[in-house]
């Protein structure tokens, strides 16, 4: 006959700590033997394991197929043949891979998911270019894209619960990348002409978000100017 | 049953409180409620078989199947009987009515235990209780050839089934009246879910008599002092989570009543209701005593026979209600989740089902040593309670599906610290 000695309650002999508060039972003059007898048998039959995420994301695609069937329909129907539901078919599809297809995975890969919406853009891209005939997509489509995503994944990457930032220096990453991106945008476009090569516009852009970026980090380590502007902000 | 009967099965419709229970149901969680009994010896599979066979001839309201109408859910007859089986790490394991075999109830047995487990659809506790004492003696006379004497708790198996025991007292005793539902919200209490949807027991064997004369001592019944020491407790929990008084909600323990003890009835169905009895933490610190006291005297007023009435009145009106009853089934059924869901278990913080003390003739209850009532999981409150006296001893059975034990602990410590000794048991994994 043992007692717990956190709660004061009699324990069954079989128990090898208190179901109450998880401390061991400790009787030098009966040590714990595995039980005859539990209470409840160890064994477990029917364990279902039916995951609710993926039935979701099959539901929400089957969902996702009555625009694409409408749009196709009428499309047909008006006797043209497929033009302009290749578009929403595409975007639809997009659409899916963005929000639905992260739900067929346990957890959220940040990199992976962001790498394979940028691949997707692509394809929906160059697929729009051989819709229309232009000759956009290697020389502006293309690295557009893929420089917005680098953009994204790195401040997906930093922005994680572990790394911690406070909102100053999110704010002042979110600035810096802004006016790096625009940059690259303007470099990719004037690469394209056939002018000779000069930044114009980026670089009025670029200004602003540096200069803002740059005093959002100065603030982050005034403590006194934080707490000053805190005051006289409140709400 | 004859070839006519077959070609026209027997069917019936769901009495007015489990018409909730098949709409609330999810995929992966049912209202089930366990009920068993330990006998002296192990218990024999086969002879179980006979003598479930003999019970279920003469519970019809058991041998159903759920079948869906174009306007409602109904009840047919379901030939044959569930296999039996062995008992589960954890009790009220989700019931599937395919691999069921259609039935919404299954017998378990586990060395010396004999217990059922039911769909709530079929019947509350003190039905689940008839059939379990039934199935029990059937199985000591089958068994040891054991002569117990039958009444109206232990049916009688040679003779054929009332019809008034599987009437709908519900419908029998309601008037043409209303009364409104609305209460607040109750505190909720948090934790984190076992991963593998385990269901952790908790098991206190408390010497009733012990509890019973606490009670007399504040002129209060058992039931009565348990709730009060379970609110105090929840009310401690909250105090520690939510800092400010203002923020917080009333603590209330949803404890579900018994109504064949006030209206007379055989029925072996649903013939349940519940009051709410709390506190408010806003107003203050309440000692024990406050709560006992306001306890008691909101069961005294609560629990009468007109404002029960009045409470089962109000819900069979909205079953009655014409444009209600018109429209189709999975129209009903959204509507009746989402009512579930709204209102549910929120009313409560947790909920404890005392059966009170339960009798055997001794012919009987020299083969029995102990009977447990167990609530299966609620579809929100984390943590519920199934009790019953037997034998002199109280037993409280506390049914978890998160981690965190605190509720049955400080319960638990509660109680030993108002002097009274608790023994546990539980299935907790090592």
């Amino acid at each position: 006959m043992s007692y717990c000695v956190n709660c004061g309650v009699e324990l069954e002999k079989g128990e090898k700590y208190c179901p109450l508060c998880h401390v061991e039972v400790l009787n030098p003059k009966a040590p714990w033997q595995e039980p005859v007898e539990r209470p409840y048998p160890r064994y477990l039959e029917t364990l279902v394991h039916r995951i609710d995420r993926r039935y979701f994301a099959t539901l929400a695609g089957l969902i996702l197929l009555i625009p694409i069937l409408i749009t196709f329909l009428l499309d047909i129907l008006d006797g043209s043949g497929l033009s302009w539901s290749a578009y929403i078919v595409g975007a639809m599809a997009l659409l899916f891979i963005f929000i639905v297809f992260p739900f067929y995975f346990k957890r959220y890969h940040t990199v992976i998911f962001l790498s394979v919406n940028c691949a997707a853009i692509l394809l929906y891209l160059l697929f729009i270019e051989r819709m229309n005939g232009g000759h956009w997509f290697v020389g502006i489509g293309l690295p557009v894209t893929v420089a917005a995503s680098i953009g994204i994944i790195i401040l997906a990457m930093l922005f994680t619960k572990k790394n911690g930032m406070t909102m100053l220096k999110k704010s002042a990453s979110v600035l810096f990348a802004l006016g790096l991106f625009v940059l690259v945008v303007e470099v990719i476009i004037r690469l394209n002409e056939t002018a000779p090569f000069d930044l114009k516009w980026s670089l009025y852009a670029l200004i602003p978000c540096a200069i803002l970026g740059v005093a959002a980090m100065i603030l982050e380590h005034r403590k006194n100017v934080k707490e000053e502007i805190r005051r006289r902000l409140f709400y | 049953m004859s070839s006519s009967d077959k070609t026209h099965k027997k069917w019936m419709k769901l009495d007015n409180a489990a018409k909730i229970y098949p709409a609330a149901k999810k995929r992966n969680w049912k209202a089930l409620f366990r009920l068993s009994a330990d006998l002296t010896e192990q218990v024999d599979p086969s002879v179980l078989k006979d003598a479930l066979e003999s019970t279920l001839s003469r519970f019809p309201s058991f041998a159903l199947k759920l079948k869906r109408g174009l306007f409602w859910y109904y009840l047919e007859h379901n030939e044959g009987q569930p296999d039996i089986k062995q008992d589960e790490a954890y009790p009220c394991v989700h019931m599937d009515f395919e691999e069921n075999k259609g039935f919404m109830f299954r017998v378990l047995y586990y060395k010396r235990r004999i217990a059922v487990e039911i769909f709530h659809v079929l019947t509350d506790g003190a039905g689940g209780l008839c059939f379990l004492k039934t199935l029990v003696a059937e199985y000591l006379r089958l068994k040891y050839g054991a002569q117990i004497p039958r009444d109206n708790e232990i049916l009688d198996c040679s003779v054929a089934p009332a019809d008034d025991e599987t009437e709908d007292a519900y419908l029998k005793y309601a008037k043409n009246i209303k009364r409104t539902r609305r209460e607040p919200n109750a505190y909720f209490i948090k934790g984190t879910k076992e991963s593998d949807s385990f269901v952790n027991v908790t098991t206190g064997i408390i010497p009733v008599d012990e509890v019973i004369s606490r009670a007399k001592d504040k002129g209060v019944s058992l039931t009565d002092y348990i709730t009060a020491a379970l609110i105090m407790v929840v009310d401690k929990m909250q105090r520690k989570e939510v800092k400010k008084e203002k923020h917080m909600r009333p603590v209330k323990v949803c404890i579900p009543i018994n109504l064949r003890r006030i209206y007379p009835t055989n029925t072996m169905r649903n013939f349940a209701s519940y009051v709410n009895p709390g506190i408010d933490p806003k107003y203050g610190t309440y000692s024990f005593d406050e709560v006992l006291t306001a306890v008691h005297h909101y069961m005294r007023s609560e629990v009468t026979e007109k404002l029960l009435g009045a409470k089962i009145s109000t819900n069979v009106r909205s079953e009655t209600h014409r444009v209600l009853r018109v429209t189709p089934l999975f129209i009903k059924n959204i509507a009746m989740k989402l009512t579930f869901n709204l209102v549910g278990d929120r009313k409560s913080s947790t909920s404890i089902s005392n059966l009170g003390n339960v009798k055997l003739p001794p012919e009987m209850a020299k083969y029995v040593t102990r009977m447990d009532f167990i609530l299966g999981p609620l579809s929100r409150n984390r943590i519920v309670c199934g009790a019953l006296s037997y034998n002199g001893k109280l037993m409280m059975n506390f049914v978890r599906t998160i981690k965190e034990s605190t509720l049955e602990r400080e319960f638990f410590r509660y109680l030993v610290r108002l002097g009274v000794p608790v023994k546990i048991e539980s299935n907790q994994r090592w």
